[in-house]
């Protein structure tokens, strides 16, 4: 028995990191038929954004209060003799939540706000309220440096996402504007591999790996 | 009865015409110092335009404070698609 008494088990036992992160990471969308970076790479995972004059990586600007959740369809398997056995789980989706600060220009705050193309010229943007276009999906790429000398670094990438639910623009007093209610909802993309459909996430920390 | 054309022959211009993609993702509809107005519907699309209007339309940014770090410059608008061709 170890002098120390810890509580810890024999034999092989992992431990994790005390590494804590801090803030949001940057989340960058770009039209879904854009190639990935990484289409795949060299292990085979789907990953990485690389703007074209045709499909530009567009950065959502001054966001708060991000959070990254999913959805499952979640059902446990009930006998009438034992009780539940277990419990059967289906993901459903995998979504970023947001606060939005950054309204302009408009002709990127459509992509959130599920609004019109918009007219830019020498003077004014605009763009209209109309109908949701449902068949527009983004991939999301959301980079977290986490030792900005090493740039030691996080990445979530979601394959195939939307906006979706309903915004509010919440004009408050004495403070700034604030878009709140931004969902990002990211579904799984048939066309990649079924382990990684939803998104791949990747860390770069070559003094740890 | 004589030929006016030929009396007084006109100086033929060509103009040379500059092809800009756009790289902004909206429609854009600028005028040039010429005073032409030229139209990108997409991001990704080439329009010529004439060379004495590309400077102007090659400086435009569509914002000039972004937020985002290296980005921060703002967002230009247009890039030379290739070289620039008689019209």
């Amino acid at each position: 028995m170890p002098s120390l008494i810890t509580g810890t088990p024999a034999g092989n036992v992992l431990t994790q990191e005390d590494l804590y992160l801090e803030g949001a990471p940057v989340i960058i969308i770009q039209d879904y038929n854009a190639n990935l970076l990484n289409n795949p790479d060299a292990d085979g995972y789907y990953w990485g954004m690389s703007g074209t004059s045709t499909y530009p990586a567009k950065i959502i600007g001054c966001v708060e209060d991000v959070s990254l959740t999913e959805g499952l369809t979640m059902n446990d398997v009930r006998c009438d003799t034992d009780g539940v056995k277990d419990t059967v789980q289906r993901r459903d989706y995998v979504e970023f939540n947001m606060t939005i600060k950054s309204l302009f220009p408009l002709s990127i705050s459509t992509d959130f706000l599920n609004l019109s193309t918009a007219t830019v010229g020498s003077d004014a943007e605009k763009v209209g309220i109309g109908g949701i276009n449902n068949n527009k999906s983004y991939h999301v790429y959301a980079p977290k440096v986490y030792d900005e000398d090493t740039g030691d670094l996080l990445i979530f990438n979601l394959h195939k996402a939307k906006f979706v639910d309903a915004w509010t623009i919440e004009t408050r007093y004495g403070d700034n504007w604030v878009i709140s209610g931004v969902k990002l909802r990211a579904y799984a993309d048939s066309t990649k591999p079924a382990a990684q459909k939803f998104g791949v996430i990747v860390r770069h920390d070559p003094s740890v790996l | 009865m004589k030929d006016v054309v030929a009396d007084n022959p006109q100086t033929t211009k060509i103009s040379t015409t500059v092809a800009l993609q756009s790289l902004f993702p909206a429609q854009l509809k600028y005028i040039g110092l010429s005073g032409k107005e030229y139209r990108w519907e997409k991001a990704g699309d080439v329009v010529h335009v004439l060379e004495e209007d590309a400077p102007t339309l090659l400086s435009k940014k569509h914002i000039h404070r972004g937020c985002c770090g290296v980005y921060s410059d703002g967002n230009v608008l247009f890039q030379l698609y290739k070289e620039a061709v008689n019209a």
